[in-house]
């Protein structure tokens, strides 16, 4: 639910509203109520963005204590993250992990939702509802029902678990997204192609993919992202390697170290791009060009 | 009913296999499990008991933390709510011009990792970071205030600031499908802006604001990280005994019983949600 | 509404029944779930003409092209094309191509890339699709939209280039499902003159669904008027205007009066009253007369050597180019609209009660 409207543009796609919006602001005069309103909405963004800004300032500390003021720059605690062998480990495996539960989320949530857009049956409602839960229920809970069954069936608590674990919650990500996609897309399109000559198989590659092509990359986008950042699941379901946001939690209880300033600051940066990336994805196909 | 083709079930089937294996039959096992027992060996000895249920109820300490539980996660959404409408407010009726960026602003917290975010409240609340050396620079204080981390208020403010994007996107959203024109027409018949938020804004974005408070609500909930790296020795959320059940105190019958309760509430908070939401909306929805 | 009059270019149908079937429906059977849209429809649709599929919306008409074209299976009964059994054929393997509603067009690929999909997939080699689509475009006149993308194109020319994506793989039928619908009424009217022009050129079966009468009227060779997944009637335009042959269809096309009586000895007995009707009817029983609004003649005296009917002028109602006066039938307070020329209207000031009655060849009667 939540992760279908962060990527979803249509919110921002607003232009004809914006004329009506300018027209009224030039009939209103400042007063106390619109400086209040601004001033809270300054103070909220500082309140979200600030924590942030704290950690990418006090990754170039010189120091081991990140007190105020900073006594000086240096760039020192990136080395010393970049000798942390377990810490690049442990992003290997992460990534290692997001790529693949991407993949096998990808395969069978397209296929999935290229089913339930094409097909009607009786329990769809229901099953549009259903499918959200499992990025919708705390992930605590389904990592312990995890854990507590995969062994049962072989699996045994591993990485091979965590990446089950991660498609698990990704299949509905990319399911929800691109059924989204191609609940918006002409119904006839496919028809056409079949009109013109085009057999099934033939009207998905060259019809249908290439116009859902955005969402898709969008949902993989995202997909990465979730299960680079991943816990509570992860929590359970890891053994012997950790994952990086796992290396990072156990540095943390080990106690702080300023490197962790260091991985975050990139991590951010990561977080950053994959965003923008995905606003260009999402823009692409909404704005007439 | 027809019956479906096979070319359907080539398609759905991996997704229906694949979420039985993986999701639906572990908590199957989950709820078996909460009606097994331990023996002195802590080994799970199968059977139906309601043991793990009746020892739930009774024990102050689980119940107890149930309801700590349910106040500090009230307390949360009702911090992420005043936070988020003001903001919603001010970049759905005010701002003109970067509309889309601020959205993007909003939206990208959510992109960052959890633990990063938690470790920021960490060098920013510790008795040696940023915020008490700040404040005993500018001679505020003398001593640094010890209470910031590592009790309940350190692991709220971190909640509240970790989910707050979360309701500010329906929020949002909701605010942005009012049409203008309703607004005008508020004040059009004579509402100031105080009555013209309270009598149309306000209904109107309903659903958006219970959509937002759920979130914040069944998330706080199941949060187990941010009591373990923020919160002090008496701070214990529900998930973080479901947790302790499957490591050191090793008995999962009544760790599976905390998370069938934890389960059905969750349920049921989305469920009464999704009631609310749908009772509340007067605007013909794209969905 | 204006009244449709009737406008075709020729009322003979352009290809004489003596050209061969290029389609046949054979008892066509079709349900969706357990509601039955089209009961047991036969059709012959011959070789080169224009032939339209006229009625309400729910009438089944868009479920038979799409039957033709493949995308509906009939629950039971057979279509064949040019001869050959198609029914079990998938859309991909017949020979019609389809202009969609909301034409359908490729959002991802060019005018151009969208014109030569279907005889890409065909496999003609580059150097032909080239020039086919080069001609095609230049026959819809949309030869400088090449490389654009389909959302920036206005409606017209999308509706332009569906076409063009159709007609340049040659279907043997070209069926066109509401082409026109999205379009404004000045864009409707030109393009309605562009089809005709484009299927006297291109000498292919056109088999047009619509629910606007005076499009049906205008364009088709041949119109097949649907109600409920039946075909009540099946005739050249003016045949269909001027001898409606069911309630139905005097009333969905151009407007209509009906009067309910019985037939006895070759005349239509409404009442007390004996209306001579064109071709006697050998049978006898309850009867329907339509009249079109435009037929009937009011006079102010019973005319004496002619049936007529005293009737009640109740309103009457400007439209532009005529006047309709409104009148109830003495006795039965039937409604009877007559259509008045506007110059002929003052000629009527202060009328109340009045005689109507029509030529005998303009009423048409239906055996109930």
């Amino acid at each position: 639910m939540m992760y279908t409207q962060s990527v979803d543009k249509d919110l921002t796609a607003d232009a004809p509203d914006r004329a009506e919006v300018s027209l009224g602001k030039s009939f209103r005069r400042v007063n106390g109520l619109d400086i209040a309103i601004g001033g809270a909405a300054l103070a909220v963004m500082t309140f979200i963005y600030f924590p942030m800004l704290v950690v990418v300032l006090y990754s170039f500390n010189p120091d081991t204590v990140n007190s105020f003021p900073m006594r000086g720059f240096s760039t020192k605690w990136y080395g010393t993250m970049l000798d942390n062998e377990p810490l690049l480990h442990s992003l290997r495996i992460s990534l290692v992990i997001a790529v693949v539960a991407t993949t096998l989320a990808l395969v069978i949530g397209v296929l999935a939702a290229l089913a339930m857009k094409k097909y009607e049956f009786r329990l769809k409602r229901f099953f549009e509802r259903v499918i959200l839960l499992p990025i919708t229920l705390p992930g605590i809970l389904t990592g312990v029902a995890m854990l507590s069954f995969f062994p049962l069936i072989g699996v045994r608590i591993s990485l091979t678990a965590v990446a089950i674990g991660h498609t698990t919650f990704l299949i509905c990500i990319v399911l929800t997204q691109v059924y989204a996609r191609l609940k918006r897309l002409d119904p006839f399109l496919e028809e056409a192609a079949a009109d013109l000559g085009a057999t099934p198989v033939q009207a998905f590659f060259k019809v249908i993919l290439p116009n859902i092509r955005t969402a898709i990359i969008g949902a993989a986008l995202l997909s990465i992202t979730l299960s680079l950042d991943e816990i509570p699941v992860t929590f359970f379901l890891i053994a012997r390697d950790n994952t990086l946001p796992i290396e990072i939690y156990t540095m943390l209880r080990r106690g702080i170290t300023p490197e962790v300033n260091a991985v975050s600051t990139l991590i951010f940066l990561i977080s950053l791009l994959t965003l923008v990336l995905s606003v260009r994805f999402g823009e692409r196909e909404t704005k007439p060009i | 009913m027809k019956r479906l083709p096979a070319s359907f079930w080539l398609l759905f089937a991996p997704l229906v296999l694949w979420m039985t294996a993986f999701l639906i039959l572990p908590y199957v096992r989950v709820l078996t499990q909460s009606f097994y027992t331990v023996d002195d060996f802590g080994l799970l000895q199968p059977g139906f008991s309601l043991d793990s249920y009746s020892r739930f109820f009774s024990g102050p300490l689980y119940y107890g933390t149930l309801w700590k539980t349910f106040t500090l996660s009230a307390t949360v959404t009702l911090c992420c709510l005043l936070l988020s409408i003001p903001l919603a407010y001010y970049i759905a009726f005010k701002a003109t011009r970067n509309k889309t960026l601020l959205y993007t602003l909003i939206i990208l917290p959510l992109w960052v990792s959890y633990i990063v975010r938690a470790y920021a409240w960490k060098i920013i609340l510790g008795e040696e970071g940023v915020l008490n050396s700040l404040l005993m620079y500018v001679g505020l204080t003398d001593a640094p205030i010890s209470v910031l981390l590592y009790s309940d208020v350190s692991v709220v403010i971190c909640m509240v600031h970790i989910y707050t994007p979360f309701v500010l996107m329906p929020i949002y959203t909701a605010f942005e499908q009012i049409p203008k024109a309703l607004v005008e027409a508020s004040k059009d018949l004579g509402a100031n802006r105080f009555t013209t938020f309270r009598k149309v804004v306000f209904p109107l974005s309903l659903p958006g604001i219970i959509a937002g408070a759920t979130f914040a609500f069944v998330l706080s909930l199941g949060d187990f990280l941010a009591p373990i790296l923020l919160g002090g020795p008496n701070t214990l959320f529900i998930s973080n005994i479901f947790q302790n059940m499957f490591g050191t105190s090793n008995d999962k019958p009544l760790g599976s019983a905390i998370g069938i309760i934890l389960l059905v509430i969750v349920l049921v908070v989305l469920e009464m949600s999704a009631r609310a939401e749908k009772r509340f909306s007067s605007l013909e929805s794209g969905r | 509404m204006t009244i449709a009059q009737p406008t075709a270019v020729s009322t003979v149908p352009a290809n004489p029944p003596t050209m061969p079937d290029i389609v046949e429906l054979r008892a066509i059977e079709k349900y969706f779930g357990t509601n039955r849209v089209i009961p047991s429809l036969s059709l012959r649709i011959r070789q080169g003409e224009f032939l339209t599929l006229l009625g309400p919306s729910g009438c089944g008409k868009t479920t038979l092209l799409r039957i033709i074209a493949g995308f509906e299976n009939p629950t039971h009964g057979q279509v064949l094309l040019d001869g050959d059994d198609i029914t079990a054929l998938p859309p991909f393997r017949r020979n019609v191509n389809t202009v969609f509603q909301n034409y359908a067009l490729f959002p991802h690929l060019s005018v151009r890339e969208n014109v030569a999909f279907g005889l890409k997939q065909k496999g003609i080699d580059k150097a032909t699709v080239a020039r086919e689509v080069e001609q095609v475009l230049a026959m819809v006149r949309m030869e400088s939209f090449v490389d654009r993308k389909p959302k920036e194109l206005s409606g017209g020319q999308q509706q332009r280039i569906a076409l063009a994506r159709a007609i340049v793989n040659r279907p043997k039928v070209l069926l066109l499902d509401e082409p026109l619908a999205a379009l404004d009424l000045k864009l409707r009217k030109q393009m309605q003159i562009e089809l005709k022009n484009l299927h006297q050129q291109l000498g292919i079966t056109f088999v047009f669904v619509t629910h606007d009468q005076e499009e049906a009227l205008t364009m088709s060779d041949r119109i097949a008027v649907m109600n409920r997944g039946v075909i009540e009637q099946l005739d050249a335009p003016q045949t269909v205007y001027d001898h409606p042959a069911s309630q139905f269809v005097a009333d969905f096309i151009g407007e209509n009066n009906t009067l309910s009586g019985t037939v006895e000895g070759g005349q239509f007995h409404y009442g007390s009253t004996r209306i001579p009707v064109a071709e006697a009817p050998k049978q006898q029983g309850a009867a329907l007369l339509f009249i079109r609004p435009e037929h009937v003649i009011i006079n102010r005296q019973r005319p004496a050597d002619a049936f007529s009917l005293p009737a009640q002028v109740v309103g009457r109602t400007f439209l532009g180019n005529q006047w309709k006066i409104h009148c109830n039938l003495t006795g039965s307070d039937t409604p009877i609209d007559i259509a008045v020329k506007p110059d002929a209207i003052n000629a009527l000031d202060g009328y109340t009660d009045v005689f109507l009655n029509w030529p005998v060849g303009k009423a048409t009667l239906a055996l109930q």
